[in-house]
């Protein structure tokens, strides 16, 4: 069973600053943590074979570029350091130019499909809207 | 058991109430019952959600049937909320203000 899921996103704003958000430290930090009360702190060496590693409060999470294609094209290695024994997963962020704005679409592979997983672990379709209503 | 299938078991404000109760321990039908003004039947049938989501498992000595709480679901959702998925959705979002 496949962890895998992607994302889709449209940001009213050109590939260009899409990618800087991506590949600048100090943007990234801006938005990369969920919780924006957790002091972000993000160093990049966007290049093939380069680490990046972010700091939120106490989670670090880090890894290695594997593809760096300026404006279109991201991917990198990603594992929570504080969960050494998870399998290493591989991010892959594309960004298209459409009417004036970007199409993002960020694809996250936990294991390579076909490969053994944990039975109890189910599809990841739930949004996180979905799950609020449901537990209120 | 799927998120899904777990969150729409407890979306219903009895439910959520009986898994509450039960999160503080097993109990027989009838004390589940107690505090809601509806048949033995209607909660019956709440608990028949529940068990088929996972969530409650029943037992029966003599004509006493128990109620207990499952575990596994909670991790679940609590593994759920902290994968990636939520974190990527999140930021993604925080993203979009940013830009």
């Amino acid at each position: 069973m496949s962890l895998e899921f992607t994302l889709d996103r449209f940001y009213d704003a050109p590939p260009e600053r899409v990618w800087a958000a991506f590949t600048a430290p100090a943007l990234m930090a801006d938005w990369f943590c969920p919780n924006p009360s957790l002091p972000t702190a993000c160093t990049l060496d966007v290049r093939p074979g380069g680490a990046w590693r972010c700091e939120m409060g106490a989670y670090v999470v880090s890894g290695v570029y594997v593809d760096v294609e300026p404006v279109s094209h991201l991917s990198f290695t990603w594992s929570w350091e504080h969960e050494p024994d998870e399998p290493v997963t591989t991010v892959r962020v594309t960004l298209a130019p459409e009417g004036g704005g970007t199409r993002l679409t960020l694809q996250h592979a936990e294991t390579a499909p076909g490969a053994g997983a944990d039975g109890h672990r189910g599809g990841w379709e739930l949004t996180l809207a979905r799950l609020e209503s449901a537990l209120h | 058991m799927p998120i899904d299938v777990l969150c729409a078991a407890l979306g219903d404000p009895t439910r959520a109430g009986l898994v509450e109760t039960l999160s503080r321990g097993p109990a027989s039908l009838s004390d589940l019952a107690a505090p809601y003004a509806m048949s033995l039947t209607a909660v019956r049938k709440h608990l028949g959600v529940l068990e088929a989501a996972g969530w409650v498992s029943r037992s029966k000595s003599g004509r006493v049937v128990t109620c207990t709480l499952n575990p596994e679901p909670f991790a679940e959702l609590e593994r759920w909320l902290t994968s990636n998925r939520a974190f990527w959705s999140a930021a993604l979002d925080r993203l979009e203000t940013s830009l």
